[in-house]
């Protein structure tokens, strides 16, 4: 239904042709909490979100754009910055691309894309999915479904609340005061997160992972290369789970830290244990360590599992 | 002592045995656990080709499977679960392959994507490693399980043409 209305509203977009790197400062009327589809190639886009059924656009277009198409229709809404056919960025270093301001309803659920170019938004209570593939994602007070995506590039969120998913593969993840459950996933880069999110999934393959969370329920964390340091108050019966291969993985606990306790190495990790007096046991025949406990007054469950990192569960 | 003074000494010393040994510990309970473990181990046979046989059509059928929602099964004996890490790695390769035959001609969106490509490979072989000393450790087995879905993941992330993909 939502591709048939995308279609619908596709079919009555009217083209605008413009001369290279012409001025734009466009306005509708939208629905304030239909979908707006947004689509830039290359520069700098901002996205913010205001409190009028409105939706204008602003700035400078692409050098190499051949017109941009701007229709609403049924609470559907397309902006896009219309590019020559069979393109690629070989020979364009020299032109610039777009620089647009562009404000939407707050309401709205935003879907953006773009090949080279940052972008930032702000204040969208809809939903966003904002997809880049050169370029750093930062994004601010954006709620509902939120998916941040770059290939290189940094992300950086504050506020985000939601079903949050923040992925990049050459870069870093920086979040602030995020809440709802939020998930980070970088292949070569740095995971530093403050958050209220009460589930919390990382994953990455190189690059350290910081988190201080204060409301945990279920933590997911894993990595190949990376160290990580986390420290999380845990909400009652939070299961957490770290798998590192050779990294090393450090968890400080406050909050109602009753319950289980596992974790072992496999290669030779050491285990430090800073929450009970109880004592890592080594494997007979292997280079194996072990260390088992329980704490009274809950029932979180705990598991830390490394190949050949070291692992330290401790008080925060 | 001749041949035959030595059967004679060595017959009275058998003839001093006492004609039944009871064991140090009751043996009859490891028994019993072994003739149920054997039984479920038979269920499980039926339950894992069964898994198996779904594996290999949904191969053929989709030209490569990810790891995702490939729960592990309910593993019970080191030769199946070194069978299941064999049959995961199987596939895996199989699927890395393709995709990497897939995305030959496509100019690839980052530049290091094959050196932390190793890294995972690396990590595989490490997981594995581990696995030879304990092959019934689930932690692990879900470990490797991720390094692979990681390795294809990546690939896909970074061999698609931008300026096709929107």
């Amino acid at each position: 239904m939502r591709i048939a209305n995308w279609a619908y509203a596709a079919a009555l977009m009217v083209t605008t042709s413009v001369f290279a790197g012409d001025k734009i400062d466009e306005s509708r009327e939208v629905s304030a909490n239909g979908q707006i589809s947004i689509e830039s190639m290359r520069g700098e886009v901002e996205i913010v979100g205001w409190n009028e059924s409105r939706m204008t656009v602003s700035g400078e277009l692409d050098d190499k754009a051949t017109g941009y198409t701007f229709e609403s229709e049924n609470g559907f809404t397309v902006f896009k910055v219309k590019m020559p056919k069979n393109m690629n960025s070989r020979g364009w270093n020299h032109s610039q691309g777009s620089k647009l301001k562009i404000k939407v309803p707050s309401g709205a659920s935003v879907r953006f894309e773009s090949v080279n170019g940052n972008v930032t938004a702000s204040g969208i209570s809809g939903g966003s999915d904002i997809h880049t593939v050169n370029g750093n994602v930062d994004a601010e007070q954006l709620a509902k479904r939120v998916k941040l995506e770059t290939v290189n590039g940094n992300i950086n969120g504050t506020k985000l609340d939601g079903k949050i998913k923040l992925a990049t593969v050459n870069g870093k993840i920086n979040d602030k005061a995020s809440k709802g459950k939020v998930s980070y996933s970088t292949v070569n880069g740095e995971v530093n997160a403050h958050s209220a999110a009460e589930r919390v999934y990382v994953e990455n393959v190189n690059g350290s992972i910081e988190l201080d969370l204060s409301a945990t329920e279920e933590l997911e964390i894993s990595t190949v290369n990376g160290d990580v340091e986390a420290s999380a108050t845990l909400n009652d019966d939070a299961q957490i789970s770290i798998t590192t291969v050779s990294g090393s993985a450090r968890l400080a606990l406050a909050g109602n830290v009753g319950g289980s306790y596992r974790l072992s190495s496999h290669a030779g990790g050491r285990i430090k244990n800073g929450l009970s007096d109880d004592e890592v046991k080594k494997q007979k025949y292997g280079p194996g360590r072990s260390l088992k406990f329980k704490l009274s007054g809950g029932d979180a469950q705990v598991e830390m599992t490394s190949v050949s990192g070291s692992l330290t569960i401790e008080r925060k | 002592m001749n041949d035959a003074q030595f059967d004679q000494a060595l017959k009275m010393q058998i003839d001093t045995l006492p004609k039944e040994l009871a064991p140090e510990r009751d043996l009859w309970a490891g028994i019993d656990h072994a003739i149920e473990r054997q039984q479920s181990s038979q269920r499980f046979n039926f339950t894992k080709l069964t898994a198996v046989a779904a594996g290999v059509m949904v191969i053929g059928l989709t030209s490569w499977l990810t790891f995702k929602n490939v729960d592990l099964p309910s593993v019970r004996t080191t030769g199946q679960n070194l069978q299941y890490v064999n049959w995961m790695t199987e596939s895996f390769e199989q699927q890395k392959q393709t995709l990497l035959v897939k995305y030959e001609d496509t100019p690839a969106m980052t530049d290091n994507w094959q050196e932390q490509l190793k890294q995972l490979d690396d990590a595989a072989k490490a997981i594995k490693k581990a696995l030879a000393q304990d092959p019934s450790n689930a932690q692990l087995i879900k470990m490797l399980q991720q390094t692979y879905q990681q390795q294809l993941d990546l690939i896909n992330a970074v061999n698609q043409d931008p300026w096709q993909m929107i």
